[in-house]
């Protein structure tokens, strides 16, 4: 029988190498994954120098944990799972994730007029403007596609405060996109 | 909407700034080092307990040796005594062994004061020296040669049978502190049958076992009545001159 012989990617030669210490490797594959990451830790954290701090803290584990990886899965995908660990972690850490019931928390949202109103920078002051956990949820929804199951079991919330968290975030969202919209047309007119 | 939103935000890259990567590297490297000093430092413990143990393990194997030797050692006087015994007992080999016992007993306080001197314990090694010396100084002045008892005759071999017995009785005490009757009994028998040994050996007799003990019996018989006899005399006689004293 004739066994398959998958070719080694570049990736896998540069983890191979990355694992004897080599910093040369190490230094490629940080050049490779370490926009998206800064751009993953950007939707989780507002300043983007602590962003870049939990992106380097993240990658500092990806190198000295690389044994761990099993290629059991995409690499990326393994360090995601680290860089929203670790943002999770700091914000859990600095401002203790607070899950607000309140309703008039979102009522009270000011309507900040944006002249561009779907760039993806907008959007990401939008999501910043958020509280911290229901930005959270909302990231991890609706950018990485988790489940509430999964959620919940990552930030040790039940489901129901996942949904509720989430329902929110759309809610305030939705008021911050129609106001600036209104605002949009009503300049536009 | 959302769906839209994903796809751009998915995709979005922010560049990090230029010396991410030194700050990162230079944490890598502090890692490193902290980890092989952790690895040398438990190299190092790893090391210092294998040599404590392997110490330890030689230490007390040493120990075990010694314990054993010791009681090897012991029997030492013990064997020594019995050699002392035997050259009483049968003159007639004491010419021809001496030399070679004395080289025996000398090898032998040789080893024991090595043993001694190893287990660092000196002062039974000295103990054990002067023991040796008095069984030493013992053998030498009760020996009987062949010749000696042709010399000197049956009284005379009695004699030194008696300074002989003396000098075992001595020698139990020093080691036992006393003497039991049984070892006293033991004692006389012993050197009641050399005794009467060395007799046959002087007038050349052929003998058996049964004659020499009724012959032993007899003539340990008859020197105890000779002995009360003469105590008995002497007592009458000075309860004689007494009686006589007082009537004058």
């Amino acid at each position: 029988m004739l066994k398959v012989i998958k070719p080694l990617d570049k990736d896998s030669q540069l983890i191979k190498e990355s694992l004897k210490n080599n910093r040369r490797a190490q230094q490629q594959l940080y050049e490779k994954y370490a926009p998206k990451m800064l751009g993953l830790c950007k939707y989780y954290i507002k300043d983007l120098q602590q962003a870049e701090e939990i992106m380097l803290n993240g990658f500092f584990k990806v190198f000295t944990k690389l044994a761990t990886f099993k290629n059991e899965g995409s690499f990326e995908g393994w360090i995601k799972r680290i860089m929203i660990w670790e943002s999770v972690s700091f914000l859990r850490k600095k401002s203790k994730l607070v899950y607000i019931d309140d309703m008039s928390y979102f009522e009270k949202i000011e309507e900040t007029p944006e002249e561009n109103l779907v760039s993806i920078e907008n959007i990401q002051n939008y999501i910043d403007e958020l509280p911290d956990a229901c930005k959270v949820v909302f990231n991890l929804y609706v950018i990485e596609e988790y489940k509430h199951s999964e959620i919940a079991a990552l930030l040790h919330i039940t489901e129901g405060t996942s949904k509720t968290q989430l329902f929110r975030a759309r809610k305030a969202l939705q008021k911050m996109l129609k106001t600036n919209k209104k605002h949009y047309h009503g300049t536009q007119v | 909407m959302e769906h839209k939103y994903r796809n751009e935000l998915q995709h979005r890259t922010i560049e990090p700034s230029k010396d991410a990567w030194e700050k990162l590297a230079g944490r890598l490297t502090d890692f490193e080092k902290s980890k092989k000093q952790k690895k040398w430092t438990f190299l190092k413990y790893a090391a210092s307990i294998l040599i404590l143990i392997s110490v330890g393990i030689y230490f007390g194997q040493e120990n075990e040796q010694t314990s054993e030797k010791e009681i090897v050692a012991e029997p030492v006087i013990k064997v020594q005594e019995n050699k002392i015994q035997s050259i009483v007992e049968e003159p007639q080999n004491v010419i021809a062994t001496s030399e070679n016992e004395k080289s025996s007993v000398k090898s032998i306080q040789k080893k024991t004061i090595k043993n001694a001197i190893v287990n660092k314990q000196i002062h039974e090694a000295v103990a054990l020296v002067n023991e040796t010396n008095e069984a030493e100084k013992f053998q030498k002045s009760n020996s009987v040669t062949r010749a000696q008892v042709q010399f000197f005759g049956t009284d005379s071999l009695q004699q030194q049978k008696i300074e002989a017995l003396v000098a075992k009785v001595q020698i139990i005490k020093m080691e036992k502190g006393e003497v039991s009757d049984f070892e006293l009994d033991q004692l006389l028998e012993d050197a009641q049958k050399s005794l009467m040994a060395a007799q046959k050996v002087i007038h050349h007799k052929s003998f058996s076992g049964a004659d020499l003990l009724a012959e032993a019996e007899y003539d340990l018989d008859k020197d105890l009545k000779e002995r009360l006899f003469e105590a008995i005399v002497s007592t009458l006689k000075d309860t004689k001159n007494r009686f006589a004293n007082r009537d004058n």
